[in-house]
């Protein structure tokens, strides 16, 4: 049975109206997210990704439209706004930027505190989340000001896993990092996701990530939801893509330029595993 | 919420009040300031609000943004002209109880309340016609006499643009790092002064952080194009004053010595004495 996590409908969200700078950063936006679903959000800088994501935990209230989440309408009166915002949780782009305590294990200690939960359960959630995000102990009691790159932004993750949340939004959790710290994070997410089943939702710039990790994807452009299919399907309509200043991962690109040279391959190929045994079977005909 | 903070942000829109020289506007505002000191009747202050109804006008600022500039400043206004209406003493003319209100009162509170209204009225018209960048240059150039006398005039112009800058950055960062904290339970809205004030650690820290970090960027990149203050240094668009900024002067003037004359008028025939 299907079962509708979190629904948009006609969702529409305009800022300063009414003065010169009144923008309408999201027009008419429906959407339908199952629970367990791993969805990748991609679209030009500005087109609403990140305007978007924040109704999802009611951060930003939209103009008009209605949105439910587990079936019940999060903009009704006596809706607890709070506990939606630990069911959905959002990890802001570079969420490293919003550490602040004087360790790192206070600091991932702060959301589930704010839970209300026992102390207990706030710490066994505490140790877990570091656990999945591979902090080890001996950073417990390190100042987060202290870490590396990569290690304080998988802190400022863990921060949000720590509340357990039945959904989870990544915004571009891997702006700025090397290629290593950016494979890390996005393998515990997908084996976070695989292991718990847990909805999540990534938003990215990159491609190649989106390929290689989601199973369905959702392009904006100018505040307007213009797709949503799985990748192969997306990434079949490069002309579209390119239009919106979008483009597919680098390998097929590099299966479109074989075909064209005349080598007989599948142009709809997105991943560079899928593009070796593509190249493998073209060369055995 | 923060984008509801009105004062000292420009508004673009093109208007003869935008394209003036920043100069001329900044001396027109403390010519204007000026002048809603000087009146003390009622015909000044018909004088004065024509004046700035004008040149409200002529900004093609909406009203409903201009009004907007004076949430902020509300309490302030309450508070003075309540303790001028109820605190002054004089001849009475109604009494509640303890409370007396006196013809001095009334006259000195709503005086009060209008220069503080027209004073922040003027003077965010001039920071919603006047990018941070002109108004800066602008004050720059009126203040280069002193350096005859060791102010160094080009380095405080400069930290003046760079911190008025570094508002809607810093606004824009207050507001991410809220909405970050508020995704992980954070509450800064419920409980006592001491509970909210605890709150706000996790606001305020990561905002300091920030703006050290900016800060150390911003003169790093500073250097990395060798900037070294003013010595010699040359502007790519100088301050000139056009023919619209000399009939702008003209008007200024004439609206000046025209509030002398109606206040000196008033000091000796007070038609309108009633308040």
């Amino acid at each position: 049975m299907i079962f509708l996590q979190i629904v948009f409908d006609h969702i529409d969200y305009i800022y300063s109206s009414g003065t010169s700078f009144e923008k309408h950063a999201l027009k008419d936006i429906n959407l339908k997210i199952e629970k367990g679903e791993f969805i990748g959000l991609i679209g030009h800088t500005g087109s609403g990704k990140s305007t978007l994501i924040q109704h999802m935990n009611g951060l930003i209230k939209a103009t008009s439209g209605r949105i439910y989440y587990n079936g019940e309408d999060i903009y009704e009166k006596n809706y607890d706004m709070r506990s939606l915002r630990s069911k959905v949780g959002l990890v802001f782009q570079y969420p490293e930027h919003q550490l602040f305590e004087t360790t790192v294990y206070k600091d991932v200690n702060f959301g589930p505190k704010n839970l209300g939960i026992d102390k207990l359960e706030a710490d066994i959630r505490t140790y877990e989340a570091l656990k999945m995000v591979g902090i080890g102990e001996d950073l417990l009691d390190a100042s987060p000001f202290e870490l590396s790159g990569g290690q304080k932004r998988r802190v400022a993750i863990a921060g949000i896993l720590a509340m357990k949340p039945e959904v989870l939004v990544l915004d571009e959790p891997t702006a700025g990092l090397d290629p290593r710290g950016r494979d890390e994070i996005l393998d515990q997410i997908a084996s976070l996701h695989e292991e718990s089943g847990i909805t999540v939702i990534l938003v990215t710039h990159s491609m190649e990530d989106v390929a290689n990790y989601v199973d369905r994807i959702l392009v904006m452009n100018r505040g307007s939801l213009v797709m949503d299919h799985e990748p192969r399907e997306v990434f079949s309509r490069l002309k579209e893509l390119e239009e919106i200043h979008l483009a597919a991962p680098q390998v097929t690109y590099v299966m479109h330029t074989l075909r064209e040279k005349g080598f007989p391959v599948n142009t709809g190929v997105t991943t560079v595993d899928e593009a070796k045994n593509e190249i493998i079977k073209g060369l055995k005909l | 919420m923060i984008r509801d903070i009105t004062i000292g942000q420009y508004y673009p829109v093109d208007s003869v009040l935008h394209r003036l020289d920043p100069r001329l506007k900044l001396n027109g505002t403390l010519l204007f300031i000026i002048s809603i000191f000087l009146f003390d009747y009622f015909y000044g202050y018909i004088a004065v609000t024509m004046f700035l109804v004008s040149i409200i006008m002529l900004s093609r600022v909406p009203l409903k943004f201009i009004l907007r500039g004076l949430k902020p400043i509300i309490i302030i206004l309450l508070f003075t002209t309540t303790f001028n209406l109820f605190l002054t003493q004089g001849d009475i003319l109604v009494k509640l109880g303890f409370l007396k209100i006196t013809k001095q009162g009334l006259h000195s509170a709503l005086f009060m309340g209008l220069r503080l209204t027209y004073l922040i009225l003027g003077s965010s018209l001039m920071t919603f016609t006047t990018t941070p960048n002109q108004l800066t240059d602008g004050l720059e150039r009126l203040m280069w006499p002193l350096r005859r006398i060791k102010v160094p005039v080009h380095e405080i112009a400069m930290m003046m643009s760079i911190a008025l800058r570094f508002i809607p950055i810093l606004l824009e960062e207050t507001d991410k790092i809220m909405k970050a904290q508020m995704a992980r339970g954070a509450d800064f809205e419920s409980g006592g002064i001491l509970k909210r004030a605890k709150g706000l650690v996790p606001l305020l820290v990561p905002l300091f952080v920030s703006a050290f970090r900016r800060a150390n960027d911003l003169a790093m990149a500073m250097e990395a194009r060798c900037y070294r203050g003013g010595e010699g240094r040359t502007k790519m668009k100088p301050l000139r004053y056009a023919g619209r900024d000399m009939i702008a002067y003209f008007i200024l003037l004439l609206y000046f010595a025209g509030i002398i004359f109606i206040s000196i008028y008033e000091k000796y025939f007070p038609y309108f004495d009633f308040i």
